[in-house]
């Protein structure tokens, strides 16, 4: 800055995207303005930058596609973590080794797989330097011992100990294979041409030469890694080996999951389900045992697949349960087409396929191998020791069938249709296929009498790769190969799920996932989309596939098929507000239905909400009028009750504006607490600062409310403050009021900008305050946006259930709107009905005033919870009558006296008036019985705040009290018959049709007169004067 | 080997619950920065993964997570992702986004953002290739939020040289948007 005061442009130029971003204090701003006034270049400097602002503020607000969580596995890693020990080498190793076997776990995906071949090859490389292809087949022991199979775990090779410990395992009863051995999901389809390698023979002899291998990385052979960089990183991790005791060490530390087991296809029922632990299920049918070593790990089954892992892995692979539940919810918004029935003939030869198909798998499972010692063998090499070996042990009673079996391998080459992954992306000539090919994967594996069947499953899996069956030929073929040509089927999606999908043609991984948990497979080529523009979920894959995938769906989809039509989209109009309108309670016989049951409400913000559309010189919708809102808003000056906690009281008199009809006025009065009744406070404030309320009367007057409030709070009140704009964030975390200029600063320093993720910031702020929950004070959350939520309908319903919950457990939501126009007025109301809490709107520093000064103490102070309010109208008495509002609160007679049922929330000092217009009896039908005499009776019930005890009290309205005339009616009385009757017109409620606003102001004024002291009643008269002159407004 | 580790974890476990909270509160936030500038979700986990790791291994007994705690994590978080993109570089998977990057860079007229997605790609994309100390400030100020006063703390540089950058790195992702 000059000495003058005055900036140069280059100055003014530098902090151009931060005047735009209003990110410059008052003076530095103000200075910057001035000089944009008249410098053209400057501002010309500033129109360059600001639409790049907008830009990436829009592409920054767009949802993001980042994960919310860490995966429950890594989430497990992280705090597993063990402080710094003096092993530190080791140590690196091990976060090193975490993030190989996440790649995997985490998405087991085939590509990810698939590096781990190379892992082992490379780590060959290293360590032996060459390497040849080898195998050993060991002697037939005639059989006894059970089919146990192990896959050597590098330090089971040595220790003998857990070998012995394999032994006691129970036998797999081996009888019921027809079960065990249903068919597949994925049916192969065709199989492309096999090309067995013809230049080799089993070389047995040379296994005396190899190193038995001990190394971590062995077993990694299973694991993989996903990039190159992370093989990479593995190589130079692993190069050297590792030193037997360092190992130990490792293996100690990292818990390494050391238990495999397999699951049936058919069990693929129950592996949503299925969270098992321990070795008692090897007992279970189709579950075998194939290793055993340390005890970690828990079983997860998943298909035909081999998993292994920490606890933690089902939930990984399968999604964690709320995930998978909010999966599940969407989409059983997608509608099956109907499909036509297979015609017979391609029923008939798929039929025979499958037959063939269950034949060969049957086979494949009796031939019985021996024992396999697999070292880093080629994967060439092992089907052929296969082949081999099915024809060899194949024991086969019947003469006529071909013995042994026919597996080809298929592997990608250059020319291959099949895109390859990554790890195979440079495959050798198939020249060189004979030496240690670098694309071939390499298998160490060792078992004893394992069923071909089961061999050929844990080869392909090692090696990442899978086995179709078509007729009598297996073909080994990469994991992604797609067994059948792509198909693209679209599925219609119902409006109600649409929100929940993700965004325009992305491909969603977790829905992926979800199916992949539930054994639908993903080979390359295939996606599942989302396409908004045609409201449909595209999905291609084999037909096999996408069979399992409607089957999927089906499950999911309790709905009843639906014809493909195209589904009709609301058009919402997204930008104006929303209101929801609630109807009209209509007038009910008191024969038939002598009780009127609701749950107190004692917002006021539809009539704030209605002034502010009035100063602007305009009605409001009428949605959003609610009758109760404008009759609470005013005082009806009731005397707090000094001992109970309500009070009751009723005023009856002829209605001024129903013909014919009474207005019976019920008024309950909560105590005041006395100033050590009073609870500390314990808040959370969930502050909007988004774009949109980037205006003095929204953001300057939240700034201002808290002020306010701060200053009226005690030193031992606690607050933390989050701000949400696109994201929500702590910007201070619970201090305590005596640091008041750490809030106000905290108060002060907030800045707007980005879209409104309330979503977010309710999560975020029910997180605080459970981690902060103080007993015995009065812990609230309190919300204070415009309500121009971004939130998807299922989100909505998300924050809502979880507000109500945490309203049950003692933390309870207030809401306070602010600002017109984006305003979401039904979000706000149902936030805070939901939270137990209040919803005001403030449209002013005096409502402000009212609320956080004035009424701060009835706003933290909850006295009752769940204050409900019943009516008991004489039938004797009373022919009909109508509520006058609180129509979205209408409880059923009996629950009343039913506790669980959520009702309102009344604060210290708090009073609710309701309104009933009644039609009575004519005299003469009156009989004179003992109950003549009472015309009603009014029972409230709550719970109380300090004990959590139910209270029940009541109260008769006698005819005696009913008064003669409307005027003769107390002032408060006919205030209330006035407002309510503004509120009626303002709704278009038609039975107030006819009324005018001047019929209401004449009955008005000389209220107002008597009431000159309450600035609220002379507002109110100045609305009703001027309300007959003005159109609705809707925005 | 029940009773081993139940009994560890009692030991252990009012560190592992503020461990948890420290956690469940930063982790979506970082998930979110690092996705940013990685491009790539699962990536953006695993580098999350490795900085509460970090964070975690030098804890000692008795520890509390101090003010500077989530400076220290954004910081880290952004040293670990441009780490992870050093690291893919070397490797094709760079060439692959740079291919996918390259055709959002709209040369002339076919690739060019028509519908509103593409256009915030396009900025993202661009945004990816600003200098990591510019993609810092940028996100941080503009995504998270956050005060020039924490993103100071953060990167280590005065306010003003916060802000300066901030202005230069809009004024390039100016440039390039009007040249395409």
């Amino acid at each position: 800055m000059n000495a003058d005061g005055n900036m140069k442009c280059e100055e003014i130029r530098e902090l151009l995207t931060r005047y735009l971003l209003g990110d410059l204090d008052e003076a530095t701003a103000s200075e910057v303005g001035a000089h944009l006034e008249k410098c053209d270049g400057c501002r010309a400097a500033a129109r360059e930058i600001e639409p790049t602002l907008d830009l990436l503020r829009d592409a920054l607000a767009a949802p993001s596609k980042a994960p919310e969580h860490l995966t429950s596995l890594q989430y497990q890693r992280i705090i597993n973590i063990r402080p710094v020990s003096i092993r530190r080498t080791v140590k690196e190793r091990l976060s090193r080794i975490s993030q190989i076997d996440w790649w995997i776990t985490k998405h087991h995906r085939p590509l990810a797989v698939a590096a781990a071949a190379l892992v082992v090859v490379g780590f060959f490389w290293v360590l032996i330097g060459s390497m040849v292809p080898m195998f050993k087949m060991g002697e037939v022991v005639s059989g006894l011992e059970p089919a146990a199979v192990q896959i050597m775990e590098p330090e089971a090779i040595e220790e003998l100990d857990e070998i012995e410990e394999i032994k006691e395992i129970p036998p797999v009863p081996s009888e019921p294979i027809d079960e065990v051995f249903t068919p597949d999901v994925s049916m192969p389809h065709e199989t492309p041409p096999a090309t067995p390698p013809s230049d080799f023979s089993p070389q047995p002899a040379e296994f005396d030469a190899v190193a038995i291998i001990k190394s971590p990385v062995i077993m990694k052979g299973i694991y993989g890694s996903r990039s190159p960089g992370m093989r990479g990183s593995t190589l130079r991790q692993y190069g050297g080996g590792m030193a037997g005791e360092a190992e130990q060490e490792f293996f100690a530390e990292e818990d390494l999951p050391l238990e495999i087991t397999f699951a049936e296809p058919q069990d693929r029922d129950e592996v949503m389900t299925k969270r098992k632990k321990g070795k008692a299920k090897s007992e279970e049918k189709s579950v075998k045992r194939i290793a055993v070593g340390d005890k970690k790990g828990n079983e997860s089954e998943r298909g035909d697949f081999i998993a292994m892992g920490p606890a933690s892995v089902v939930e990984e692979q399968l999604l964690s349960e709320e995930q998978s539940a909010k999966l599940q919810a969407l989409l059983s918004g997608i509608q099956l087409p109907k499909r036509e029935s297979i015609s017979e003939q391609a029923r008939r030869e798929r039929e025979k396929v499958e037959e063939a198909r269950k034949r060969t798998l049957k086979k494949l499972d009796k031939i019985v191998i021996p024992e396999i010692n697999f070292k880093q063998a080629n994967i060439r090499d092992v089907v052929d020791f296969l082949t081999e070996a099915t024809v060899e042990f194949d024991s086969s009673a019947d003469p006529d069938e071909k013995k042994g079996a026919n597996i080809i391998l298929n592997l990608p080459s250059a020319a291959a249709p099949i895109e390859p992954p990554d790890i195979f992306a440079e495959p050798e000539d198939e020249a060189d296929l004979k030496s240690v090919g670098v694309e071939t994967p390499l298998i160490t594996f060792s078992a004893r009498y394992i069923s071909t069947l089961e061999a050929l499953k844990i080869v392909t899996e090692v090696a990442n790769l899978k086995y179709n069956i078509n007729g009598e030929n297996i073909s080994v073929v990469p994991r992604d190969a797609p067994e059948g040509d792509i198909i693209v089927r679209a599925y219609d999606v119902l409006p109600s799920a649409k929100e929940d999908l993700p965004a325009d043609g992305q491909e969603d991984l977790s829905l992926k996932q979800f199916f992949a948990g539930t054994g639908v497979r993903w080979p390359a080529g295939s996606s599942i989309k989302y396409i908004p523009s045609i409201g449909k979920l595209v999905v291609a894959n084999t037909e096999d596939n996408l069979e399992a995938f409607e089957n999927v769906l089906a499950e999911l989809n309790v709905r009843e098929e639906e014809p493909p039509e195209e589904a009709k989209v609301e058009e919402k109009d997204l930008t104006g507000p929303r209101f929801k309108a609630v109807g009209v309670n209509p007038f009910y016989s008191v024969s038939e239905r002598p009780f009127s049951t609701f749950a107190i409400d004692v917002d006021t913000a539809a009539y704030t909400l209605t002034r502010n559309y009035m100063q602007r010189g305009f009605l409001p919708p009428a949605e959003a009028v609610r009758t109760e809102e404008f009759v609470n808003f005013f005082d009806y000056a009731y005397k707090p009750p000094l001992r109970k906690t309500f009070r009751i009281y009723t005023e009856c008199a002829p209605s001024k504006f129903g013909r014919g009809l009474h207005l019976l006025k019920i008024g309950v009065k909560g105590k005041r607490l006395g100033r050590e009744e009073k609870r500390s406070a314990a808040l959370t404030f969930v502050i909007d600062t988004s774009g949109s309320m980037n205006t003095f009367d929204r953001i300057g007057l939240v700034k201002k409310s808290l002020h306010m409030l701060i200053e009226r709070l005690a030193p031992s009140d606690r607050i933390a403050i989050i701000q949400f704009g696109s994201h929500a964030r702590l910007i201070l975390d619970h201090t305590f009021v005596s640091e008041k200029e750490k809030i106000l600063a905290s108060v002060d320093g907030l800045q707007t900008s980005g879209s409104t993720n309330l979503e977010e910031a309710m999560k975020l702020a029910y997180h605080i305050a459970a981690r902060n929950f103080a007993g015995g004070f009065a812990n609230r959350i309190l919300v204070m946006s415009d309500g121009a939520a971004n939130l998807g309908a299922g989100a909505a319903e998300e924050i809502l259930n979880a507000v109500e919950q945490f309203s049950g457990q003692g933390i309870y939501c207030s809401v306070f709107g602010f600002g017109i126009g984006t305003y979401n007025d039904e979000m706000l109301e149902v936030l805070a009905n939901k939270g137990d809490g209040t919803y005001t709107f403030i449209d002013s520093e005096e409502e402000a005033k009212r609320v956080f000064v004035d009424d701060l103490a009835a706003t933290l102070n909850t006295i009752g919870s769940d204050v409900k309010i019943q009516v008991q109208f004489n039938p004797k008495v009373v022919k009909c009558y109508r509520q006058l509002g609180y129509e979205n609160r209408q409880l059923k007679k009996e629950q009343f006296r039913d506790d669980t049922v959520d009702a309102g929330e009344v604060g210290s000092g708090q009073a609710v008036t309701a309104l009933y217009e009644m039609q009575l009896q004519a005299d003469d039908r009156r009989q004179s019985t003992e109950d003549s005499d009472i015309l009603a009776t009014v029972r409230v019930r709550y719970r109380r705040a300090d004990n959590g005890v139910v209270e029940e009290m009541e109260r008769a309205v006698r005819i005696s009290d009913v008064m003669p005339s409307f005027d003769e009616a107390g002032q408060r009385f006919r205030l209330a018959a006035c407002v309510a009757e503004f509120a009626e017109i303002l709704r278009a409620c038609p039975h107030a049709a006819g009324s005018t606003y001047e019929d209401v102001a004449k009955a008005f004024r000389p209220v107002a007169l008597e009431l000159n002291l309450d600035k609220r009643v002379g507002e109110l008269l100045r609305m009703v004067e001027n309300a007959s002159g003005m159109s609705r407004g809707n925005f | 080997m029940d009773g081993t580790i139940t009994g560890e974890k009692h030991g252990s476990s009012s560190r592992m619950i503020r461990m948890e909270a420290i956690v469940a509160e930063h982790e979506t936030a970082l998930l979110r920065y690092a996705t940013r500038i990685l491009n790539n979700p699962f990536a953006a986990q695993d580098v999350v993964q490795n900085v509460f790791i970090k964070l975690f291994k030098g804890w000692k007994k008795g520890m509390r997570p101090s003010k500077q705690l989530k400076s220290w994590l954004y910081r880290v978080t952004h040293n670990e992702a441009i780490d992870h993109i050093r690291r893919e570089s070397r490797h094709r998977l760079l060439h692959k986004r740079h291919a996918e990057e390259k055709a959002n860079d709209c040369p002339d007229g076919d690739n060019c953002p028509v519908t509103h997605d593409e256009r915030r790609e396009m900025v993202l994309g661009l945004l990816r290739k600003l200098q990591p100390r510019e993609q810092q400030v940028v996100l941080l100020r503009l995504e998270e939020g956050l005060s020039y006063r924490e993103i100071s703390e953060i990167t280590g540089r005065s306010e003003g040289s916060v802000g300066n950058i901030l202005h230069h790195a809009v004024r390039k992702l100016a440039k390039s948007l009007n040249v395409s």
